[in-house]
Order: C-alpha cells, then sequence, then structure tokens
C-alpha cells in the first residue's frame, strides 16, 4: 500500500480537524476530495509527519510518517496549495535549492532543476526572478520543486488553484504525463472535482474530517447513482412508449438510453422489453460524474453521519 | 507545451547528511540577504569604523603615545559606541526579514515539507544574521590581534590571549543579538515591523538601563541591557578595572549566555507554533 492510516485523528484544542479515519490507498494516481474544511490539507500535513497525530498512525511507503517524519519527506514531494515562492530567487535556483535541502548534491540538484523545469514548459524564463512570473508559471515551479529530487509520491495540494481556463487545462495536463508517463504516485487534493475525475484511479472523499467513500474511480462512479444505461436493437419506440406509460423519465444519449432506475430494479426493463418485442443489447448501470457521486455522498453523509460508503 | 517529463529515475543515492541542509539553507541565505547593497555598506562602514580606531589604538601604544600595548589595551574595541551601533543596524537590517520573510511568502511551509527539523531551519537561518554580525563583532579584533602580534608589537601570547578573548566575547555578543533578530523576525510576517522591533528593543533597553542607573544610582540596573553585560565579560576578559561600581562579569556572563538559550527557545518554539497556524 501507499499511504494506509489506522483510527488517524487530529484535534486542534477542542476542535477536531481530522478522524479517527482508516485509509487504505493503492500506488497511482489518488483524488483526496472534500469541500472546505473537509481536513483535506491535514491529512496532508499528517502524512508528511509536519504535525502529530492526536491519535492512530499513518504510514506512508512503508514508514511511519509522525516517527520517521524525515524519512518520508526525503521521499515525498509535496506542492502546497498556498504562495510559497522565494520571490527574489530564479526558477532553477528555487527548484535547485529546494533539490538540496531534500539532500541532492549540489550538481545533481542543479541538473535536476533543470530537466524538471524543461517537463513543466520553461525555457529561458527558468533564469527571470519568480517575482517576474504569471501565477500559472508560478504553480508550475511549485510543482518542478515537488518533483526535483525524484520522490516516489507526490502530494499535490489544490494545483489548479488561481489559474485560468488555459492554465489549468496545462496544468492538468502535466499531471497526468506526471502520473502516466513517470509512473509517479501522486495524491492530488482538490475541491474541483472534475480536476480529480481527468488525472486519478483512485478516489479518498472526505467530508467533515470524516472518509466517506475510498476505493477505484470507476466502481466507486458505478456504484451510486439511479440511472441505467441501455442499447437497444431495432425499434425503439415500443420500449420508450413503454417507459413512459410507466413514468420512467428517458434520455437519449448517441444509441444509448439513460433511463431512470426503475422500482422493481432492471428486471423491470427486461419485463418492459419482453412485452414490447423488444431485444436489449446492453444494460448496465450509468458512471455518474465525480461531481454526482460527490454530492450523493455527501447528502447520504449529512443524512446518515455513521454510515460509509464502500 | 512540450510534455517531456524526465523519464529516468534518479540513480538510488545516499542523502546528504542534515548538517549540508543546514549549510545550504546557510549559504544561499547569505547570499541572498547578505549580498545586498545595505548590508554590504554596513559590513564595509561597519569594520573600518571597529577595525581602524582598534589598530590605531594599538599602534599608538606601541610607539610610546601611551603606556605600551598590552592585554587591556585590546579593550578599545569594545569601547567604541560604534561597534554598538553597527551591530544594532545590522541585526535590524539583516535579521528583520530572515523568517518575517518567509512567513509572508509562506516559503516555511515549503521548507519544513523537506527533510529537515524546525531545528536545521534556525540554525541555517540565525547563522546568517550571525556571519554578518561577526563580520563586526569578532573579525576586526582577531584580525587586529594576528597583526599587532605577527609585527611584533605585542607578544604572541598576548596575541592569542587577545584572540580567544575576542572569539568569546564576540560570540556571545553576536548570539545575543541575533537571538533578539529570528525572535523578533519569527513573531510577525513584516518585515518592516521586526525591524523596527529589534532596533527599538535592543535600544530601549540599553536607554531604559542608562536612565535607571542614572536615577537610582544603581548599578544592577545595567545589568538590563545585553550589551552591558558583554561589556562587563569583555572587561573581565581583557583584565580592564573600571573606576567605581561595575557590574559583576559573572553575574554579566551567566546573563549573557542565558539570554540566546531563552531567545531561540522561544523562537523555537513560536517556529513550531506555526505549523499549526499556517493549517
Amino acid at each position: 500500500m501507499l499511504i494506509e492510516a489506522s483510527g488517524l485523528s487530529k484535534n486542534y484544542g477542542s476542535v477536531p480537524a481530522l478522524g479517527p479515519v482508516d485509509i487504505a490507498l493503492p500506488e497511482g494516481s489518488v483524488g483526496l476530495v472534500g469541500p472546505n474544511g473537509a481536513g483535506k490539507t491535514t491529512l496532508l500535513r499528517l502524512l508528511l509527519g509536519l504535525i502529530r497525530p492526536t491519535s492512530g498512525s499513518a504510514r506512508v511507503l512503508g514508514l511511519d510518517a509522525s516517527l520517521d517524519g524525515l524519512e518520508v519527506r526525503a521521499r515525498v514531494g509535496y506542492m502546497p496549495e498556498h504562495e510559497c515562492l522565494v520571490p527574489e530567487m530564479t526558477g532553477v535556483g528555487f527548484v535547485s535549492y529546494m533539490g538540496r535541502l531534500s539532500g541532492l548534491d549540489p550538481s545533481t540538484s542543479l541538473s535536476r532543476a533543470h530537466d524538471v523545469l524543461h517537463f513543466v514548459g520553461f525555457r529561458e524564463e527558468r533564469y527571470r526572478r519568480i517575482s517576474e512570473y504569471s501565477m500559472g508559471m508560478r504553480q508550475r515551479v511549485k510543482l518542478a520543486q515537488a518533483i526535483v529530487h525524484d520522490p516516489p509520491l507526490v502530494l499535490l495540494d489544490e494545483p489548479t488553484a488561481g489559474l485560468d481556463p488555459q492554465g489549468r487545462d496545462e496544468m492538468l495536463e502535466l499531471l497526468k504525463a506526471l502520473t502516466r508517463q513517470t509512473g509517479k504516485s501522486v495524491v492530488l487534493s482538490s475541491h474541483i472535482l472534475g480536476d480529480v475525475e481527468g488525472v486519478c484511479d483512485n478516489l479518498l472523499v472526505l467530508d467533515g474530517g470524516r472518509v466517506i467513500a475510498q476505493g477505484p474511480l470507476r466502481k466507486l462512479l458505478s456504484l451510486g447513482g439511479n440511472t441505467v444505461v441501455v442499447r437497444i436493437r431495432g425499434d425503439p419506440r415500443p420500449f420508450l412508449a413503454a417507459l413512459a406509460v410507466r413514468g420512467l423519465r428517458c434520455d437519449q444519449v448517441g444509441d444509448e438510453y439513460r433511463i431512470a432506475r426503475p422500482p422493481r430494479g432492471e428486471r423491470e426493463l427486461f419485463e418492459i422489453a419482453r412485452e414490447t418485442r423488444t431485444q436489449i443489447r446492453h444494460l448496465g448501470r450509468s458512471l455518474q460524474s465525480v461531481e454526482d457521486l460527490f454530492l450523493e455522498l455527501v447528502r447520504d453523509h449529512e443524512s446518515h453521519p455513521g454510515a460509509r460508503a464502500p | 507545451m512540450t510534455l517531456s517529463p524526465p523519464r529516468y529515475a534518479l540513480a538510488e543515492h545516499r542523502l546528504r547528511p542534515r548538517q549540508d541542509r543546514v549549510w545550504t539553507i546557510f549559504s544561499v541565505n547569505v547570499r541572498l540577504r547578505g549580498l545586498r547593497i545595505f548590508p554590504l555598506l554596513l559590513v564595509g562602514f561597519g569594520f573600518v569604523a571597529t577595525f581602524v580606531p582598534l589598530f590605531l589604538t594599538e599602534l599608538f601604544s606601541t610607539y610610546g603615545l601611551s603606556s605600551g600595548p598590552s592585554l587591556a589595551s585590546f579593550y578599545s574595541a569594545y569601547n567604541n559606541l560604534m561597534l554598538f551601533i553597527f551591530t544594532l543596524l545590522m541585526s535590524a537590517v539583516v535579521g528583520s526579514g530572515i523568517i518575517a520573510d518567509d512567513l509572508r511568502t509562506k516559503s516555511i511551509s515549503l521548507y519544513l515539507s523537506r527533510p529537515i527539523t524546525v531545528l536545521d531551519y534556525l540554525v541555517g537561518k540565525a547563522g546568517v544574521v550571525g556571519a554578518l554580525l561577526a563580520l563586526l563583532a569578532i573579525l576586526p579584533g582577531v584580525l587586529t590581534a594576528v597583526l599587532v602580534g605577527v609585527l611584533g608589537y605585542v607578544s604572541a601570547t598576548v596575541a592569542a590571549e587577545a584572540i580567544g578573548i575576542f572569539l568569546g566575547t564576540g560570540t556571545l555578543l553576536v548570539l545575543v543579538f541575533t537571538g533578539f533578530a529570528v525572535l523578533l523576525s519569527s513573531l510577525t510576517d513584516r518585515k518592516s515591523f521586526a525591524g523596527a522591533g529589534i532596533f527599538a528593543v535592543l535600544l530601549s533597553l540599553e536607554i531604559v538601563a542608562s536612565v535607571l542607573y542614572a536615577a537610582t544610582n544603581q548599578v544592577s540596573a545595567l545589568y538590563l541591557a545585553p550589551w552591558e553585560d558583554v561589556l562587563s565579560v569583555a572587561r573581565w576578559g581583557f583584565g580592564v578595572s573600571t573606576p567605581g561600581a561595575s557590574l559583576d562579569p559573572s553575574v554579566a556572563l551567566s546573563i549573557v549566555i542565558a539570554l540566546p538559550v531563552v531567545l531561540y527557545g522561544a523562537t523555537y518554539v513560536r517556529l513550531r507554533r506555526l505549523e499549526v497556524m499556517t493549517e
């Protein structure tokens, strides 16, 4: 496992910020989503060993995050959400500096700084002062410093925050390249659910400091939802008419029909098909968007605080 | 945009030791903060204002204008108001932004996300202020002692003793002033507030102690001023006696040893709490 946590919690005084939570995240790309105040940043800081848990423990890359904080931070890259660069330094000087602080020798750190800045799209501008950079460039420098020491795991806290649509697309392309071309594991914390959907294979959903869902993204997206996808061979009109008679909502998307799940489940659709002599070629659960899933999970969590999705 | 991620992984490398990373913080920040016009001017003028009078004193002593060079004559380095003024200015100018700038830019969170501890960060940062202060508080004295020793104006033993005392008292002075600088710099994210605070605290301690002494004639009031404590230790080290009542050097030494411990301890606690506050 990439990250494991057991009974992990963090309180600030009497205010609970996180947990207790149990987490098991496999290698790959993990989306960490939740509304503001859900505990995402607290979880990232606990995983980095920057703060001590109130209870429980977390293991990152097999290391205890609170006992082996230095070892963990040597193997993990971190891109904070907020502004954190030194404006007086040049891009390459800053990234190289961060590499040296991660334990690289000066020459390795400098050559890696050039490589990762090239990766994030910098050319000659890497020799300019950071104070002259645009918001998008600063975000890319933040990403570069997080990967300069070639960590197997990168924690990204709201990497698209403050970017315009084009900058956001470019950052997401970089993150996809990072996860798919270099094989690094990434934990992407974001409240922009579309970002997570495009980049991540796994999902961890937090709300009010609690885990309300975790697992492979596709599996989670196919679990909830009250829509069934049907493909039909032949004339669909009798089938659609029967659906309308029974008051079942149906939308056509391409050659698929997205039908509100009947009260008696999918079996009812087969009965309608038999009655109307319609041949169903495919029937399956519709994949929701992450946004739909998130809203559904949060609604469930609010109405049943103790319950937890798989 | 061309997406060409580095496809190689770094060979399994042994991480440089932590002291190397502390040295990195120190060396990068010395370049970043020391190699600027105002600190360079302070170093230049401060060095001249402390080295030249001391060296001339030793020179005149040698050629019979005084009673001849001795260990006590080196005390004139501390009997120079310029030393206080320039160390005070250097503490305020360089020390003000040493942590406050990292708080303003929030780069402190990046430092602490690397494999270093709060103590490593503090040592690296305080070292920057300390090194620049040492150019004024230690180097002129040591250089003078070396020069007059090499030129044969004083015996090698006296020169070596003077070097030792300059290193000892100078280090205490640097530790105390640096301690005030890092603590006050860690209390705000505004460099200007920190600078004003450093200047005001160090100067007002001196003024308050002097006023209290003048008003009450109680010499113990001078213990309040770190500068007076350092002078007392220096007088004791160089064997200089002053007419009338003077501070007990052992008490003054205890104060200038305890004060940095308290100041750095408070800064450490403050930085540890910052991790929580930046949530």
